[in-house]
This record gives structure tokens, sequence and C-alpha cells, in this order.
């Protein structure tokens, strides 16, 4: 059969070459990958999380062809989320484990389990975020840009039909292959093919005259990611590490201890300035320790992290901005013809 | 010629920076038209990616360390050189969680005290990384290649020497670095047809659904499978943990305590003296008093304590009373005086200027005797003018010695005296030390003492390493151990709804009535099974087992007789010797000697009192056994009774107050008059005293000793029931004296310990305890088995392919008919 990739924005062809039916039209630009633009493009879509969680598990089980690498670490997420409540479960049952008078102890234990799980969590997802926020204020790369990849599906069994189905995946996901034409398909809809590596090459101090700025960019863009992601995936550990020491503290412990889930939501202004003076306090007691050991290495983690952190931001930016120096060429020079 | 080549050097420089962009372009293009020329006679590389041969689980954990080594390196290549690729920056994250995990660890240990709570942290951590790596291995992998003959985590070298999972990407399967020869033997082991036309696309196809199917199911199991096996993995780990901490903290200190007795020092020893060097109190500034504050406090032995943060270290130095003496001796030292040392003076003048002490005095009768002055009360009188207020020390001494009525020398007047006393002072250097001298005398004690201070925190830590009652030392394992061997005898150890009774009755109601029951069942034994019960209820052979043998090797330490109790006694009379290098310091030296509250005293009695706990303890059980052998003879009882009380009636009411009494009577239990009186008659507690430890043991009883006796340590009876069943007699006897004469007021220390923890007690602690261990264990030991299984069986279902099969043999068949 063949496939056609002709490009034409009045008929809906995919493409892999097969028309679409009418419910295509009210999805814009469904007949190609885009970049996902606006707020809510990145924020966290919990229709699509489910959708992800119940039907790749299925198709991977079922062991279908279409099951590709990218719906293989979609369901990395599962691991962590049983894990995490296992986990939980596991220290709440081993309260019993306990007589009456340690029980109280045990019990303790178990709520500083639950929110070292979810303090592991917060840390470990604010440090990625931290590292990625930070050089994508310094250089104007989001390593996060997300955009939506449409999959053909082959038919898995004689007589059915060919589908397809949407990807959310990440222009930079990999360092590898990363998906340049996106961007210049990005810039196109937005009347310049190069839109995209002019606005960073103007933020990298190449001015705005470049002759081929992809050209230019693309390494540069490259470093930086690549860096980044190897900063990120350190540093958010190194808070992950920090959210548990926190948890550890006496004045979470407390705060679990004395509050209950219910009776922060009834009071939300109140619960608001507790959890402040919780956060506040539980620096202090990490940064003091309990004993000299805790007090030095709970110090280091702190300042350790925080130096990680925007270590990592600084070392992404390295090379990438443009150096300055006297240039050789007088680009007002008339050129001779050869 | 030098000039020649400076001079071409330069002008080739010049030409080159002559040189026009369009030579550069002509060179570039030169270049490239080469390589177009010769573009058609280069061929690719030849292919270097193969397979890895799985290396097994411990050859697995070398290749995993050298990996992580070099994900180390490429981490570092990729921040220097911002260049990496997804493969590596994949395993970054790896990395990251490791060195995630290890600070997660350091610092939970870090806030530990115990340090099997301490290394449980990284066991976790260790436990948790082990499972990662072992879930999928046991019970995906491991299924799945007995059945079909391949690992589904099989690895391979691509062609840029990555290590990857050949089955990661379901998409990406380059199936050329497999052989057909391999991929025909995995067939056969799936019993694929051997004529199948494509039998290798076949069973490549099958090797990738079982592959992507194993995948999923660890994604969708490992949630679950991981937390369960790393919990399974660290309750297997506590106690040999424990254990091997117990032994490790005795022998350290005992070697700590050899080194000490043999005047050697650790090499921890000569780092802190080092330190001390810096110790000077010759510049402190202020009054006598703070200045002492300040020295007071850079030696204030609790700071010792302080940091070790162990409560039986701090009750040991507590108990010393070191600190007040140290201030004492301090405080002496800075003591505005006129002279040093009173008893020096005190000789010199009964020497010099008494000329041995002989004086006249006027008796009662008026007469003009002459006589010895007493060395004592002239001390006394030195002693009173030895406190600075500016005035001349002679003529003090003089005053005090009319107001105490003592005469002077033989044919001295008062100015001779004073002139004489002045004199001794001077010509044999008795004046007392300037501040300076004072601070440089502290200064020098100052070293001496930290070092002593250091020596006495390791002698405390050798003796609370065995006998502390902290969670982790030999005594405290003794007890633990006790409790579980009676929990063992009772039967009540395998029984969880008696476990579960006797935790969940508040009281110790279950628990009387279990012991009750099988004391009572003992004591209708024969002479040899009650003699077998009462070796065993002291101990029997000892722990079982491989642990078991390691619990026997630390009760050793406990024994009176032990090279650890011999190699403290050492390091005690060294410690001692070792102060006399003190000058000025008798109360602190005091310390150190053998006196009443000496360090001696107070080290050996708290090994004492250790001693009796855990062996009262034990004895009390006997003692029980015992009873109960005595009271199934009613007649005995009853005659014991009516010799008593006059009356046989009373003998039930009797019988149950000292049942009670031995069960279940505790210190207050003892003292309290009202347990001894049932409903208003008489008070027993003097007979009950007398029946439980003082009237003769049961004929049963006395052969089972005479047995224990006759046998040889090691062959059915350890050391410690040995010697728990020889000083039985003597327990009974003690506690008897002990109890008759504290009468029904609190009992002191000794003989509180001297009754033993009540056994019904003991038996409702452990099995609360071991209740709560086997229902979590239950629970969460099932969860492990049932996710194992669902996971492993699973597999088994995994790559069916009836249909494609049916669809490839039927294809298989027309090809051949065609052929034919």
């Amino acid at each position: 059969m063949k496939v056609s990739f002709a490009q034409n924005n009045n008929t809906n062809i995919m493409p892999s070459g097969y028309i679409k039916t009418q419910e295509a039209d009210d999805k814009k630009y469904y007949h190609d990958d885009y970049i996902l633009e606006g707020i809510g493009a990145k924020l966290p879509n919990p229709k699509r999380a489910v959708y992800e969680l119940t039907t790749y598990p299925k198709k991977g089980l079922k062991g279908s062809p279409n099951s590709n690498f990218y719906e293989f670490l979609k369901m990395g997420k599962i691991p962590y989320v049983v894990g995490s409540a296992a986990m939980i479960a596991l220290y709440c049952v081993g309260v019993n484990k306990y007589n009456s008078g340690d029980k109280l102890e045990a019990l303790k234990i178990a709520k500083q389990v639950g929110t070292g799980v979810v303090l592991y969590a917060a840390g470990k997802s604010l440090g990625g975020k931290l590292v990625k926020k930070g050089v994508h204020m310094t250089t104007g790369i989001d390593v996060d840009m997300p955009y939506r990849k449409i999959v053909a599906q082959a038919p898995e069994k004689p007589g059915e039909n060919r589908d397809s189905v949407d990807e959310y995946h990440k222009v930079f996901e990999s360092v590898d292959f990363v998906n340049w034409p996106i961007l210049e398909k990005f810039g196109a809809r937005h009347g310049d093919c190069d839109k995209y590596y002019k606005k960073i090459a103007k933020r990298a101090g190449f001015g705005e005259d470049l002759n081929a700025p992809g050209q230019t960019m693309q390494p540069r863009i490259k470093s930086v990611v690549t860096r980044t992601y190897a900063a990120k995936n350190v540093v958010s550990y190194l808070w992950a590490a920090l959210g548990v020491a926190l948890s550890r503290q006496q004045a979470v412990v407390d705060f679990a201890k004395n509050d209950t889930f219910k009776t922060l939501i009834k009071n939300p202004k109140q619960s608001a300035l507790k959890l402040g003076s919780c956060a506040k306090n539980a620096v202090k007691q990490l940064w003091n320790g309990t004993n000299k050991t805790s007090g030095i290495l709970g110090k280091t983690l702190m300042a350790g992290t925080l130096a990680a952190t925007v270590l990592g931001v600084a070392l992404s930016n390295k090379d990438f901005r443009a150096k300055k120096h006297k240039s050789v060429i007088d680009p007002n020079k008339p050129v001779e013809e050869c | 010629m030098i000039e020649n080549v400076q001079n071409t050097n330069f002008a080739s420089k010049n030409q080159a920076a002559k040189t026009s962009k369009a030579q550069q372009q002509f060179m570039d293009r030169k270049i490239f038209e080469a390589f177009k020329i010769n573009a058609g006679s280069k061929t690719a590389y030849m292919p270097t990616g193969h397979l890895i041969k799985s290396k097994g689980p411990i050859g697995g954990l070398a290749v995993g360390i050298k990996d992580t080594f070099s994900d180390v390196k490429n981490f570092a290549g990729a921040v220097k050189n911002g260049k990496s690729n997804d493969h590596s920056l994949g395993r970054m994250n790896d990395l990251g969680l490791k060195l995630g995990g290890a600070l997660i660890a350091g610092y939970l240990a870090s806030k530990k005290m115990a340090p099997t709570s301490k290394g449980m942290e990284f066991i976790g951590f260790g436990a948790f990384l082990a499972s990662m790596a072992l879930w999928p291995r046991l019970t995906i992998d491991a299924p799945i290649k007995a059945k079909n003959g391949f690992n589904i985590r099989q690895k391979y070298i691509d062609n840029e020497g990555r290590k990857k999972e050949f089955f990661q990407d379901n998409q990406y399967l380059p199936w050329d670095l497999w052989s057909n020869e391999k991929i025909n033997k995995i067939a056969d082991r799936m019993h694929i047809d051997k004529n199948m036309k494509d039998r290798e696309e076949f069973t490549k196809k099958k090797m990738q659904k079982i592959a992507l199917q194993g995948n999923t199911e660890w994604m969708l199991s490992c949630g679950v499978g991981v937390p369960l096996m790393t919990s399974m993995i660290c309750t297997a780990a506590e106690k040999p943990l424990e254990l091997f901490n117990i032994k490790r903290a005795i022998k350290k200190s005992q070697k700590n305590l050899e080194l000490m007795a043999s005047g050697n020092k650790s090499v921890a020893d000569y780092a802190h003296e080092i330190k001390d060097s810096g110790l000077d109190f010759t510049k402190l500034k202020g009054s006598a008093d703070k200045k002492a504050e300040r020295i007071f406090e850079e030696l204030d032995p609790m700071k010792l304590v302080k940091q070790a943060k162990d409560q039986d270290s701090r009750h040991l130095i507590e108990e010393l009373r070191y600190s007040n003496s140290l201030m004492d001796d301090i405080r002496q030292i800075l003591t505005p005086k006129y002279i040093d040392s009173v008893d020096d003076f005190t000789t010199t003048l009964l020497d010099k200027v008494f000329k041995g002490g002989k004086v006249k005095s006027v008796n009662l009768l008026g007469d003009t005797v002459e006589k010895v002055i007493s060395s004592d009360a002239l001390k006394a009188v030195v002693e009173k003018a030895n406190v600075q207020d500016g005035r001349n020390f002679a003529e003090k001494l003089l005053e005090a010695m009319k107001d105490a009525q003592l005469p002077l020398p033989t044919g001295m007047g008062q100015e001779e005296f004073v002139s004489g006393v002045t004199d001794l002072i001077q010509q044999n250097g008795l004046g007392k030390k300037s501040e300076a001298e004072a601070l440089a005398l502290l200064s020098r004690n100052g070293k001496a003492i930290k070092a002593l201070q250091r020596k006495t925190g390791k002698l405390f830590e050798a003796v609370n390493s065995v006998f502390g009652a902290r969670a982790e030392s030999a005594a405290t394992l003794r007890h633990s151990n006790f409790a579980s061997s009676v929990l063992e005898q009772t039967g009540i150890k395998k029984n969880m709804a008696l476990l579960k009774e006797i935790k969940e009755t508040s009281g110790s109601g279950k628990a009387f009535d279990t012991l009750r029951k099988f004391f009572s069942k003992s004591a209708g034994y024969s002479d040899k099974e009650y003699a077998d019960a009462f070796i065993e209820l002291a101990g029997g052979k000892g722990p079982k087992g491989l642990l078991g043998k390691k619990i026997q090797s630390i009760f050793g330490y406990l024994d009176k007789n032990s090279k650890s109790t011999t190699a403290m006694k050492d390091a005690l009379g060294k410690l001692g010797s070792e102060t006399a290098s003190l000058e000025g310091m008798p109360t602190l030296k005091n310390m150190y000697g053998g006196g009443r509250s000496g360090l001696k005293n107070i080290v050996s009695k708290f090994m004492h009192e250790a001693r009796l706990n855990f062996n009262s303890t034990s004895h009390r059980a006997l003692a029980t056994l015992d009873f109960e052998k005595r009271v199934a003879d009613s007649a005995a009882v009853k005659k014991f009774v009516k010799q008593k009380f006059g009356t046989a009636d009373l003998a039930d009411d009797f019988i149950e107050i000292a049942r009670k009494t031995i069960y279940e009577g505790t210190k207050s239990g003892y003292s309290s008059a009202e347990r001894f009186v049932k409903a208003g008659k008489v008070n027993m507690w003097k007979e009950v005293l007398d029946f439980l430890y003082n009237q003769p043991l049961a004929d049963s009883t006395k052969k089972a000793i005479a047995e224990a006796a006759k046998m040889q340590e090691g062959a059915g009876i350890s050391s410690e029931a040995k010697n728990i069943i020889s000083g039985f007699n003597k327990y009974r006897s003690k506690v008897f004296d002990a109890l008759k004469s504290s009468g029904e007021s609190i009992p002191s220390k000794e003989n509180f310990l001297l009754t033993g923890k009540p056994i019904t007690q003991t038996l409702q602690e452990a099995s609360k305890k071991l209740y709560n261990n086997k229902h979590w264990l239950k629970i969460f030991g099932i969860a492990t088995i049932v996710a194992v299984a669902v996971t492993t069986v699973a597999t088994f279902t995994f790559g069916r392919m009836k249909k494609e099969q049916e669809l490839y043999e039927q294809q298989s068949k027309e090809d051949g008919n065609v052929t034919q």
C-alpha cells in the first residue's frame, strides 16, 4: 500500500495516508505532531494518567506488537505509586507489632514513614523542577517542552483496521534524537521556521542576524539539555533525601501527630500557618541536629543540596553563550566575487 | 643563521595572516573533493555488537559495582563536555537513586542510638537495592528461562560499546545479534514444530511477546514485591546483626581494657593527647571562683557521658560523684592560703621548732610538766590558721594556738615562735604557691584528668557492653533469651490463639493460668521427667542452632570468672595507680582508689547487681516449680498450716496466697500487708515466706539438683544452667533472710533484685512481643508468598500464540504441498 506524506492543511490526511473521520476536525492540527502550547500543556492531566495506567499495562500483558518503549517508560510510574502505598502499609500494619506502651512510638514511626514517602516524592519532583526551571530562566531552553505525537498502530489481528494513538512526548526527551523538525514546524506555525532557534540565539548573545540559527544553536542546545538531564538526575535525589531528612524532624513529627487530614481541611487558613511554622522549625531542627553527627550531616545535606542545585544550573549554562571576541571578519566589507 | 630563521618565521606568519578567505575556501573544497572521490571506496565499520553471557548473582554484583563506577565517569564526562547519550543519562538516574539512598540511610542512622538500628538503616537500603534487582530476576526471569530457555533480561553490547538490555524496547530488537542456532535451540525448548517454515521468525515473535509480557509484569508487580521482599530480608537480618553488634561492642571494649591494663595506649588515645596539649589554664582571668568554674567546665566528667548519651554510663558517673570531688580539688588548689601542704608543714614544724614535740605545760595541780604535743592537735591548729586574710601567718598561728590552749615549745617566747615559724617557711619552701603556679599545676593535672576520663569512659563502655541495661548488651540478651525459652517450654510459642489471648488479657490472669497449668503438669511428672523439666527451666543445653552458638558465646562474658571480668579488674587497678601522678587532688585520688564510694566498689556493685537480676529471675522460676511439686502433696501442706496456725482449714487460702506470691509477687507485692491477709483473717506473710524459701525442697527437686551436678558441662547442660542450679539453695536462704529482715517495708535495691522478675510478667511481655511479631510476619509473610506465587505462575501463561502458530504451520504445509 502506498503511503502518502503529502501535507495539506485543508484535508484531514494522516501522515500514514489514512483518512480520518469528521470527529478529527474538532482537534486542532490533528493531522500532524505538534508542540503543545499554553499554561495547561504541562499541568498534570488526570484523565490522561488514568488512560495511560490502564491501557498500557493491558497492552503489555497481552503482548501487543504496538506496545512500545514510550508505554514501557510510562508504566514506570506504577511501581512508584504502588510501592509507596505498600511501604506505608507495611509500617501501619507494623504498628500492631508493638506492646501498648510502644504502640504510640510505632505509630509515630509509621506516620514518619508516611510523611517520609510523601516528602521523598515531593523533594524529588521539586529538585528536578528547580534545575529545569533554572535552566529555562537562564537560557530560555525548556527541556520539558511537550509535544503530541500521533503513532500509527499496526493491526493486531487479521482483518483489523489500522488506527492511531496519541503519545505525549517531550521535544528534548532524547539527546540522541532530538526532534528538531518539530521545532521548525512550530516556528512555521508562527511564521518563521527558525523562530525557536532565533529566540535561543538571542538569549545566548548571538544577536538576531545569524545566517543559519539552527546550525549554530543545535549543538549548544544539545549540550545544555545533556547537562541539565545529568544534573537533574542527581540533584532530584538530593532533594528527595532532604525531604526524608525533614520528615524525621520533631516539628514534622508533632505536626503529623496532632493534625489529621480532616482537621487540616476544616481550617485551611490556620493549617497553612501551621504548615509554614512546621516547615520553618523543621529546617531549623535539621540544621542543628539532635547530636553532633546528625547536625553535621543535616548541615551538609542542606547546604550541599542547595549548592548542587545552583551548580547544576550554572554548569548547564556552560558553553552556551557566544564568546565575546573580536571578529577577524568584517561583516561590512563587500565580499569579492571569485 | 638564527636571525634568518626568525625572519622566515615572521615572514610565514605574516603570510598566513595575509592568506585570503578565498584561499581557505579553496583548501576546504580540495579536501571535500578528495573525500567525494574516495567516498565510494569506504564501507561502514563491521558490526561489533554482541550478546553478553550472564555472570550469576556474585559475578553480577561485581559487574554492577563496576558499572556504577563507569556511571560516575559518564556523569563527570556529561557535565564536563556536555556530551552524552540517552542510555548513559538513563543510568545516571540510577546513580542518583543510589546516592540519595545512601544519604538517607546515613542521615537516619545518625539519629539512631543503638548500633543495630543504625546498621538496619543501611541494611534496609542495601536490601531495597538488592530486592529491586532480585525481584524480577527470581519471580519473572527465572521461571521464564526455565520454561522457554531464554533470559528476558539478556544484555548486549552495542556497536558503540554501551551495555543495554535486548528486550527493553519492544519495537527495536537487533535480532542479528542472535545466531540461528541459538534461536533454534530456544525453539526446541518451546516445542515449536521442527519443520515449520520460518521457524526462527516465529520463535523471535514469540520471544518478543514473552519479553514484553514479562517486562510489563515486572512494572506491575515490583511495587508490591520489592517492599515486601525488603522487609523480609530486614526481618531475617535483624537478629544476626544484633548478635554481631553485641559481640563486636564487647570485643572492642575488651581490647581497650587490655590496652589500658597493659599500660599501652590505643591509637585514639594518642590522637586525643595531641589535641589536649593545648589545655592551658594559666591565662584564665577573673575571680578564683570563676576560674574554678571555667576549669571544671573544661574537665567536667559528664561531658564524656553527654557525648556517649549512654544512660548506664551516666548512672555510673553519677554514682561515683566524680563531679563533686573534682570541683572540691580544683577549689582547694585555687583557694588563697599560706601554705600548700598542711601535713608537710606540721611535720617540719614539730621536728624543727618543737624539737620533737616536747612542750612544757602547767597541769591541774599547778605543776609545770613536760609532755609531747599531739601532731593531730597541731595539725588542726595549722589548718585553722591557714586561711588567707592578709595578716602574717606566724602571728595567726600563734593566735590559733592560744585559742586551742596549746603551749609554746619549751623555752620559746611568743616573738621567738613567730620569727621561728617565718624562718621555717622561707627556709624549707613550704609557702603557698603563687596563683600562676596553681594554674600551671591545674593545667598539668588537667591533661592527666582528661586521659583518666577517657580511660574511665572506656571502662564504663566495657562494663555496659556486658552488664548494661541498654538495648544491646549481654545481660539484656540473657533476659530476652530466658523469656523466649519459657515461651518455648510452656508450648505457647507455637500456639497463636493462646498468645493472642495472653496479649489481650489485661493483667496477668491468663499468663498466670497458663503458667500454673505448665508448672502443675511438670510437678506431676516422674522424678526423671521432673529433673529434665527442672534443668530445662534453668537453661538446659542453652540456646540452640547457629545463632544459639553465638548467643552462648556472648553469655560467656557474663561469667564471674570470665576473661572479661578479670580484664575489668586489671584495668580498674591500673586506673587507681595512675591517679598517683595527680598532685594536690586528694579527693579525686580517693574516688579512683578502693574507698567505699570509689570506682572499684561501684563497678563491682554494678556487675553484681546485673548478675543478681538475671540469676534471680531464673532462680525464682525454679522455686515456682519446686513450690508446685510440694503443694501437690496436700497432706504435707495441711500439716504445715496446722502447725503454724493451729488449724488445717486455712490450707487452701494459704496455698492461694503463696502461689500468687511466688508467681506474681513484685517489689510492692512483697511489701504490701493486705496481700497476705485472706478475707480479714490472719496475716500469713511470715509463714508464706517460710514455706516458699525456708522449708526443705521437694525430694524430686533435690534429686534434680543432684542430677544436674553430676552432668558434664556441654553434655545436656550449659554452664549457665549449671551455675543457676548450683546456686539455687544459696539463693533461697539469701532471699529468705533478706525478706524476713526487711519485713513488710519497701526492700532495698539488692533485696528487690533478689526477688527477681515475676515469671507471669516475663511471660506476658514476651508473649505480646512474640504475638505481634508473628502476627506481622503472618500477614506479610503470606502476602510475600502470594505475590511471589502469582507473579511466577503468571509467567507460565506468557507467549501464547496459538492462532499465529496454526497460521505458520498451515503455511508450512501449503508450501510443502506446492514443492511436492
